[in-house]
């Protein structure tokens, strides 16, 4: 696989040598179905690239790589169009005075999912991209979204405000507790212990 | 002004069913959209607060239709536009007065300055700031689609 070095792409690994990433302007890229897979943060989309320039030591069968690197593209491709509809309803689109969507908090939404996918990769847990349903950016009157991952086994939304605490709460049929977490910083990494424990359970 | 002088404000039995309309904007974003089967949790929140003060000043709750004056057809059609912007959710008052700190009260509304006449008028009460996600997502659990105007 060659290294397009005129879209300044470069190779990270992360610590525990499984997964790396080639960073890259998603504006010089073109997507190809038979290319490598893509996914983005709000400035910086990454390739996928678990195989390239790796040890021996992989430890999960290109199959499976090959699966969450589709999946990685399935779930941002949902979440651009989601953004692109929310970015263009207009100010009373609930007919009863909701604002529009301001730019602010359409980009923390896309930093929070890519924070937890992030995640999700970073702590190895590749599993969880399957177990996990394609999660829907949901609109409220109020101006907030809802990210939102619901199915059978698990129903997760992260309230997202501009100005007030970013909410989560978690119910799954597979797990007692409820997940419930109100902060100002990052809660990412509880929320994908939470999900690692219903996927746990459900097993 | 009195909003309701010619209709009793009446208890709801809980075995009777409410509606609430929904515009489909709220659900365009849905991966399963158009034929969803789950009704999403964003569909329960109150208006803008400049509406509500401008609308129903001194109401605090989200809308509903009882279906002792009201079918889920015309709940429907008592949106703005046409019926194809909207849906239709309804659940049984019991199942709301499940969700604790929630109620169901009946508030008809009758002479207003600026919405028409409907007696099936209600609202789900019981909303807080530090409830309102987890009551949202219960509720979303405890309704059904009745009409999808966009199919």
């Amino acid at each position: 696989m060659m290294l397009d070095l005129k879209k300044n792409v470069y190779l990270r690994k992360n610590q525990d040598n499984f997964i790396s990433y080639k960073k890259i302007n998603w504006f010089d890229m073109q997507y190809n179905d038979s290319s490598p897979d893509y996914y983005f943060d709000p400035y910086t989309y990454y390739l996928f690239f678990p195989s390239w320039e790796q040890s021996n030591d992989i430890s999960d069968s290109q199959e499976n790589i090959n699966y969450y690197n589709h999946r990685l593209i399935e779930i941002y491709r949902h979440i651009s169009n989601n953004i692109e509809n929310l970015r263009q309803l207009k100010k009373n689109w609930d007919e009863q005075g909701a604002p529009a969507f301001e730019s602010e908090i359409l980009m923390l939404s896309e930093k929070i999912i890519n924070n937890v996918y992030n995640g999700i990769i970073k702590k190895n847990l590749m599993p969880l991209l399957s177990f996990l349903p394609i999660p829907s950016l949901l609109p409220i009157s109020d101006g907030t979204i809802d990210i939102t991952w619901r199915n059978s086994s698990i129903f997760l939304v992260i309230h997202v405000s501009s100005s007030d605490p970013i909410i989560a709460v978690g119910k799954s049929p597979f797990l007692k507790s409820i997940l419930k977490i109100e902060s100002e910083s990052a809660i990412e990494s509880s929320i994908i212990n939470w999900i690692f424990k219903v996927f746990d359970n459900s097993n | 002004m009195n909003n309701c002088e010619e209709w009793e404000i009446e208890i709801i039995p809980d075995d009777d069913f409410i509606f609430r309309r929904i515009h489909k904007n709220f659900v365009i974003n849905d991966s399963e959209f158009p034929n969803m089967q789950k009704v999403p949790q964003n569909v329960f929140n109150e208006p803008q607060k400049s509406w509500k003060e401008e609308y129903l000043a001194k109401w605090d709750g989200v809308s509903v239709d009882w279906d002792r004056y009201s079918t889920a057809e015309e709940t429907l059609k008592r949106g703005k536009k046409e019926s194809t912007n909207y849906g239709v959710i309804q659940s049984e008052v019991f199942q709301v007065r499940s969700v604790q700190p929630l109620d169901v009260i009946h508030q008809p509304i009758k002479n207003h300055e600026k919405l028409k006449d409907n007696r099936a008028h209600s609202l789900i009460t019981g909303f807080t700031l530090a409830n309102k996600v987890e009551i949202r997502m219960t509720l979303a659990e405890k309704f059904t689609w009745s009409i999808q105007g966009w199919l």
